[in-house]
């Protein structure tokens, strides 16, 4: 496998706005699929602009593992 | 020690690295494996956006051509014992999505009008919100419609609707990787026949969206 991006877009979307999805897609797959242990998320996408996405949940920030 | 979660296999081998060049082991239990790193943060500013892409990178290189099922980002057990009890749990359910998954990958198809619906037109505001409501529902189900041909191609396919946007039907396909090719031509194919729809198709991914519990 080559490694996931886009595949294809109809021509009249934009370049920029294609691989914008293509970050969204994997932000879906990421943080909102896979396999789920509840109560053990801990790593951090604060710094992502999560506006527009639609996303079952949202990831917060924890240092409770680091023990800061 | 704390132990970040990237899949649950088969049959494992360790090998290569994880997240912040932490090195990947195998945590086996009862037939299945879970593909662990230690969980050391990383060493200067975290980087969200890098540590997703390089989460993806060691989840697509786990896949190869065995079947995995991908753990969600940023899940991290205690130590070892807690995911042997992870697996031991949920063993049935784990070995009953590995079947589902084998021998697929996820492909995502967005697609959505050119043109965008006019608005509706109604005597006062609350009617006009209903009806823009029953527009919006029955041009995603039209939308949907459209895509029917690629349905016949994929195993199982999970199809939301997003309320705005301009791309608002979002499915996900998962497709037995030898069809990888003619799927995305039919793509391309619907694209050219249906003047009126815009399409964006991403992938291969992982089958993030067909791991038990992750369509709840």
């Amino acid at each position: 496998m080559n490694g996931s991006g886009t595949m294809y877009s109809s021509p009249g979307v934009p370049r920029p706005h294609a691989r914008r999805l293509t970050l969204l897609d994997l932000l879906d797959r990421l943080l909102a699929g896979g396999v789920v242990v509840h109560g053990h998320i801990t790593l951090a996408a604060a710094d992502i602009d999560l506006v527009d996405l639609d996303l079952a949940i949202l990831v917060a920030a924890t240092d409770k593992v680091a023990g800061r | 020690m704390s132990l970040v979660l990237y899949a649950i296999t088969e049959a494992g081998e360790g090998g290569g690295s994880g997240l912040h060049g932490e090195s990947l082991r195998t945590v086996s239990e009862g037939g299945l494996t879970a593909v662990v790193s230690v969980h050391a943060g990383p060493r200067g500013t975290p980087d969200a956006a890098a540590d997703l892409w390089e989460y993806e990178r060691v989840v697509e290189r786990l896949m190869g051509a065995r079947a995995i099922l991908p753990m969600r980002f940023g899940t991290v057990l205690g130590d070892e014992q807690a995911v042997r009890g992870l697996i031991r749990e949920r063993h049935a359910a784990l070995a009953a999505g590995l079947e589902r998954v084998r021998g697929t990958v996820e492909v995502a198809v967005r697609a959505g009008w050119r043109e965008p619906e006019p608005p509706a037109r109604a005597d006062g505001p609350g009617t006009t919100y209903m009806l823009d409501r029953l527009a919006l529902h029955r041009r995603a189900r039209e939308l949907a419609d459209r895509l029917s041909p690629l349905a016949e191609m994929a195993r199982e396919i999970h199809t939301r609707f997003l309320a705005r946007g301009n791309l608002p039907v979002l499915g996900a396909y998962l497709v037995e990787r030898e069809k990888v090719t003619e799927f995305t031509d039919s793509v391309r194919d619907l694209d050219e026949r249906h003047a009126d729809i815009e399409l964006v198709c991403t992938g291969p991914w992982p089958p993030y969206s067909f791991a038990p519990g992750a369509q709840a």
